[in-house]
């Protein structure tokens, strides 16, 4: 069966290499700069992140959008040969946007942590370089085309964030990032065993790792679907995906704000992004047999996340579980197999991750701002006249979250459920009956924190500052312009997700 | 060509060394297993003088005819293992008079770690009472004295039981016998 | 003129060693000299390895041909381990120097410290270039003796009682050795590895067996294999940390490569590879399972020693052109990572006083430096991508996956879960150490720099390991090949007319050989001239 992968298109200059050095070389250079300079570590933090935002526009000058399901942008250099594996980079349109996405995040988070830690600058070094380091990764992950390399990267980000969880997070860091570790290392070796089974399936030699070279290969059934299980498992970890999504509340609770928007904002995407770029290619007829129960999990995943998500009493937890709430939407998409579902769940990652990065940094500076730091919603009330600017703003997230039309959510959640209909009409009206829940916990947790009477520990706080709204203003005219005018980003994630549908078709009129 | 038919009673001989050589290493007493690691090498050697087949004139070349020379090569590395087992008994005895030095015996001591790890799980109750079990009755606490335990020393409230005199019992028999 | 550099890395340490004990009152001669040895080892050693690339290179000691004689082979894999070793074993022994200089040096009896540890040297180096069964014995009784006055070094109470352990394990081992190479010259007539290769194949496949068995459990003990493993943990943790830190490095990787140039050149028929499988597998099960339970830091590192060998013994048993590739790999990585963890587990005894998980605490504000050299290594032992590590096990992964069986599945589950054991182990005692808040405050401190050093120099050859990957990979690929194929060793030592260069011919007057008779058909054992009756003696 000849490859369904159109060719890739080689990049003039290395945009995606780039990306990676300035912010790899960005987080050395903060690790070691000489003490004179040390007190400038949050502008060269933010210079270096410009700098990235800066490289991804002329990448975007450099993408052509009519051909964005070809992976564009490539580069290939041998890196192991003995093993297989090569450094190969290229990006379609998902991929695109998901590092667009990314860089965009960063400055944002490094403008939101500039008085996290008080006038402990030496943390804030520290911080702010695994922040570069995780932007480095960040890039490289949405980018590789080689299975091994996506491997390596997918572990090797674990690091930075375990030390952003356990050395600068709340009362429980140590464990919840432990747990996250282990967690995440557990699906990842289950992966590794699958990764090498492929590689010994596929033809081999010193570029036998290419995702090029591992797609349309022949295998037999049991095989094909074993081999997916031990890829989707890692994905659904990530992801998360019920149930085993234990790890994400405990380390969105415990990490920073910024921490947690990185990680449920963009992290997470690599969960759903492995599942649309590495299992449904690599393994049409098995993600074909496995979507059923895929489907119903993701549901669970649905209801699941939202009921807990009423529960809570931990504002950080509550926005975990409404993430995890709507990665079972983003699943239920892909795993639909229609080409506005899967488009809709692509568009989907853009929207929560612009949604739920603004709730977390709203969160964070509510948070930030009570005597205590305390993170419990029962701690909180009638803030909304001390601090207007910051409910508004943290409405507007909540009502992104729940995806009111308007703002970009809306529309990745309505062509998922538009396009999935089709195929599971009983998911479909369970999911939008969720929406209804999702109101319910957004709106009761907004009424409980910010109308009701003032409260007297906390008269007097100051309203958002210039810096806090040069964070949120970005998110927010991202989210109005995406729900009002999403054409562009459809454009880049619609063509790759026809690749998709045109893959799993084909596989299924061949079998 | 050398006649390799092995002397009956040389392997006896290797037999009955070996055996009496393990049975002295699984001693207590650093001196005891000093001499079994003695008897077990020489068993070894004795070992090799079988390999080397039928014993014959001495290999100096003209001193007789090669077909009737014994094998050297063998005699070889029996002198070097000999050599090399004098240097590691001179050692295992000096470390032996070290630790009588230390400690006034030559027992090989458990590893402590070990003997904690022991000692916690004894301490758990026997799931069951037997009334006509051979058991001596001493715990494994008890026993600890006797067997110059030296995790006695990590648990402050441990009472150390009345310890049976030292120079009567061997370590590891149980104290006033059994049935 | 290469085949002179061979028999360097075995003679100059002894030489070393007694001009070291000749000048025992002149500490500063005596330091002088064994670093300066230890440096030339290193160089000799990066020359073997280019050397041998091109074929093995071969020296009959005394000019005796073999394999009359004994002779130093030195092909990819020798070459590979000398150097390694001998880097380890010169940072080490600066890190030592370091903790001498700065203690002062009335407690150590520094005197013998310096010879015995060249001694070791020697043992390693010629149980590494050894081409003769024998001697193979010989080394290991070199650096076994070197390694008792080592353990109890100062004599204290613990040490000797630790040591004893050590002690009669290793004098067992040897006792099985001698006992196995008996058995081999009454069956072959020949301790010479490459004519061994020769005969082995044409003796009775049930003598061969017990051969192969008696042998793989003498070095099943010094490698620690389970059920041969339990001395380990038992008697490591109680030495100084350089002494615990060569051990661990090096003593049981020698009984490895011993395990590997039998397996792959004289027993090449692959009978023994299920049970060594399972071996492999209860190894890293039962290493890591210890492992986790351990309070003390320097025994969690013993079990996990013991442990990580299960995965060599994985790559041996595979038998495959991949699995033996990725062992060599394995075995260089792991030199370097285990010992530069011991290095540091010294440096925080230092700092926190005690080597108790529960005691100390907070380490990473008192010395962040200390932070990042436990660190990388730490995670490069646990197999984190893309270090070292994480490539090896790949390797190894790999190939239990190409095996296809039952137990290779069994085998590749069993790595996974050791792995990710591994590094909650390693994450475990690193909240504990560096992160909790200490019972007791633990008063910052400066290290010396000696130490801090050679610790950083060893993280930074680590690392080196994962930069240079592909041409390590390559390297042992080669190595891997050479050692399957068996014919360039033995080729190289027994030369066209199963000779090797240097006199034995024109000394045995002629028609007349005290060797046994090998006719051209190839039966080398001497058949009973007399009747079976006669006894002797």
């Amino acid at each position: 069966m000849e490859s369904l992968v159109p060719e890739n298109l080689t990049a003039s200059f290395p945009w995606l290499t780039a990306l990676v050095v300035v912010a790899a070389l960005g987080a050395v250079a903060l690790w070691c700069l000489p003490r004179g300079a040390r007190g400038r570590v949050r502008e060269i933090a933010l210079g270096v992140s410009l700098v990235n935002v800066g490289l991804l526009v002329g990448a975007f000058t450099q993408f052509d959008t009519s051909k964005a399901g070809v992976h564009q942008l490539y580069e290939q250099y041998a890196w192991i040969p003995q093993i297989g594996t090569s450094y190969a980079v290229g990006v379609d349109g998902l991929g695109l946007a998901l590092v667009a996405l990314g860089v965009g995040l960063v400055p944002i988070v490094i403008l939101a942590a500039w008085r996290e830690q008080g006038d402990d600058v030496e943390r804030l070094r520290h911080y702010l370089a695994l922040v570069l380091l995780t932007a480095a990764f960040m890039t490289l992950i949405f980018a590789a085309r080689d299975v091994f390399l996506f491997y390596v990267v997918f572990e090797a980000m674990l690091i930075p964030i375990y030390f952003m969880i356990g050395a600068f997070g709340g009362p429980q860091r140590r464990g919840a990032a432990v747990k996250f570790l282990l967690f995440s290392l557990a699906g990842g070796l289950v992966m590794l065993v699958a990764v090498i089974a492929l590689f010994l399936q596929g033809p081999g030699g010193a570029e036998g790792f290419l995702t090029a070279n591992l797609t349309g290969l022949a295998l037999t059934t049991n095989v094909e679907r074993l081999l997916f299980v031990g890829f989707f498992l890692a994905f659904a970890i990530k992801a998360p995906m019920f149930p085993v999504h234990t790890w994400l509340p405990d380390a969105a609770q415990q990490a920073p704000a910024g921490t947690s928007t990185l990680l449920v904002g963009v992290l997470d995407k690599v969960g759903t992004f492995g599942m649309l770029t590495l299992c449904i290619p690599l393994f049409p007829s098995a993600s074909a047999w496995a979507a059923p129960t895929i489907v119903v999990l993701a549901v669970v995943s649905v209801i699941y996340g939202a009921l807990l998500a009423l529960g809570q009493k931990d504002l950080m937890r509550l926005i975990a579980y409404t993430s995890v709430s709507h990665f079972g939407v983003m699943i239920l998409g892909i795993f639909a197999f229609s080409q506005t579902s899967i488009a809709g769940a692509s568009f989907y990652m853009l929207g929560h991750g612009l949604a739920t990065g603004l709730l977390f940094l709203t969160a964070g500076m509510v948070i930030a701002r009570h005597p205590q730091r305390s993170q419990r919603i029962a701690d909180f009330g009638g803030l909304q006249r001390t601090t207007p600017i910051i409910a508004g703003i943290f409405l507007l997230g909540g009502l992104a979250t729940l995806s009111l039309p308007g703002l970009a959510p809306f529309v990745g959640e309505i062509m998922v459920l538009i396009g999935a209909f089709g195929a599971y009409p009983a998911a479909v009206i369970v999911s939008a009956v969720v929406v209804v829940l999702a109101a319910l916990y957004i709106l009761l947790t907004y009424q409980r924190m910010f109308t009701g009477p003032e409260q007297e520990h906390l008269t007097g706080l100051p309203d958002m500052v210039g810096r806090e709204k040069w964070v949120v203003a970005p998110l927010v005219a991202a989210l109005l312009v995406l729900g009002f005018y999403p054409r562009p980003a459809l454009d880049l994630v619609e063509a790759p997700a026809d690749v998709t549908v045109s893959t799993i078709a084909l596989e299924g009129s061949a079998s | 060509m050398i006649d390799m038919t092995p002397s009956l009673a040389l392997v006896v001989v290797i037999g009955v060394l070996v055996a009496s050589g393990v049975y002295l290493l699984l001693e207590r007493s650093l001196s005891r297993v000093l001499l079994g690691v003695l008897m077990l090498g020489n068993g070894v050697n004795l070992l090799f003088m079988v390999a080397s087949g039928r014993a014959g004139k001495a290999p100096i070349i003209g001193s007789a005819e090669p077909s009737e020379m014994s094998d050297p090569l063998p005699q070889a590395m029996v002198l070097t293992a000999i050599v090399i087992a004098l240097g590691m008994v001179g050692f295992v005895m000096s470390m032996a008079y070290r630790s009588w030095q230390l400690n006034g015996h030559d027992e090989v001591q458990d590893d402590l770690e070990d003997r904690r790890v022991a000692r916690k799980a004894a301490a758990n109750a026997p799931a069951y009472e037997d009334a006509d079990s051979a058991d001596s009755g001493e715990t494994l606490d008890e026993d600890a004295a006797a067997t110059r335990d030296e995790t006695i020393h990590d648990d402050e409230e441990h009472t150390v039981p009345a310890a049976p005199s030292d120079t009567a019992a061997r370590p590891g028999t149980p104290e006033g016998g059994d049935a | 003129m290469t085949s002179a550099l061979v028999p360097l890395p075995v003679m100059l340490p002894l030489f070393g060693a007694g001009l070291a004990l000749a000048l025992w009152k002149h500490s500063r001669a005596q330091r002088l000299i064994t670093v300066a040895v230890l440096a030339l080892m290193l160089a000799v050693g990066v020359g073997l390895v280019v050397a041998a690339d091109s074929g093995p290179v071969v020296v009959d000691v005394g000019g005796w041909a073999a394999p009359v004689g004994i002779v130093l082979v030195a092909d990819r894999l020798s070459a590979l381990m000398v150097t390694v070793s001998s880097l380890v074993l010169l940072c080490v022994f600066l890190y030592s120097l370091g903790q001498g200089i700065a203690d002062g040096d009335d407690e150590a009896p520094v005197a013998i410290y310096h010879p015995t540890y060249l001694v070791l040297a020697a043992g390693v180096s010629n149980a590494f270039l050894t081409g003769d069964l024998f001697n193979l014995y010989v080394g290991f009784e070199i650096l076994l003796a070197a390694s008792y006055v080592l353990l109890t070094l100062g004599g204290t109470g613990s040490r000797i009682r630790a040591g004893t352990i050590y002690v009669v394990v290793s004098l067992v081992s040897s006792a099985l050795f001698l006992v196995a190479l008996a058995m081999i010259y009454a069956a072959t007539g020949t301790v010479n590895l490459a004519q061994l290769a020769e005969r082995l194949p044409e003796i009775d496949g049930t003598t061969r067996l017990v051969l192969e068995i008696l042998l793989m459990l003498a070095f099943g003990i010094k490698a620690a294999i389970f059920p041969l493993s339990a001395w380990l943990p038992d008697s490591y943790p109680t030495a100084p940390a350089p002494v615990t830190a060569v051990f661990a490095g090096l003593l049981t990787k020698v009984g490895i490569y011993a395990i590997i140039r039998t397996q792959t050149l004289l027993f090449p028929d692959d009978r023994l590879d299920d049970v060594l499988l399972v071996a492999a597998l209860l190894t890293m099960l039962v290493g890591i399972l210890g492992a986790v339970a351990q309070d003390d830091i320097k025994r969690l590192l013993s079990f996990t020693l013991v442990s990580h060998i299960g995965y060599m013994v994985l790559g041996i048993a595979l038998s495959s052109q991949t699995g033996l590739t990725a062992t060599v790999f394995y075995v260089v990585h792991h030199i370097t990572v285990q010992t530069t963890l011991f290095l540091v587990v010294g440096l925080m005894e230092r700092i926190g006083g005690t080597t108790s998980l529960a005691r100390l605490g907070g380490l990473a504000k008192i010395a962040p430096l200390l932070a990042i050299l436990f660190f990388v290594p730490a995670m490069n032992l646990a197999g984190i991508p893309p270090l070292s590590g994480f490539l090896g096990k790949v390797g190894l992964l790999q190939g239990a996956v190409q095996l296809g069986t039952p137990l290779g599945y069994l085998l590749v589950g069993g790595g996974l879960v050791t792995s990710l054991l591994t590094l909650y182990a390693i994450v475990k005692a690193w909240n504990k150490a560096f992160w909790q808040t200490p019972p007791q405050e633990i008063r910052p401190q400066r290290l010396p720099s000696g130490m801090v050093g050679a610790t950083l120099a060893l993280v930074v050859f680590g690392l080196s390991l994962t930069v240079a990957a592909g041409p390590l990979f390559d390297y042992a690929g080669r190595a891997a090949e050479t050692l399957r194929a068996r014919t360039p060793y033995t080729a190289a030592v027994l030369g066209p007319d199963g000779r090797g260069e240097g006199t034995s011919n024109d000394v045995v007057p002629d028609g007349g050989t005290v060797l046994p008779d090998v006719p051209d058909d190839g039966t080398p054992s001497p058949t009973p001239a007399e009747s079976s009756t006669e006894v002797t003696g």
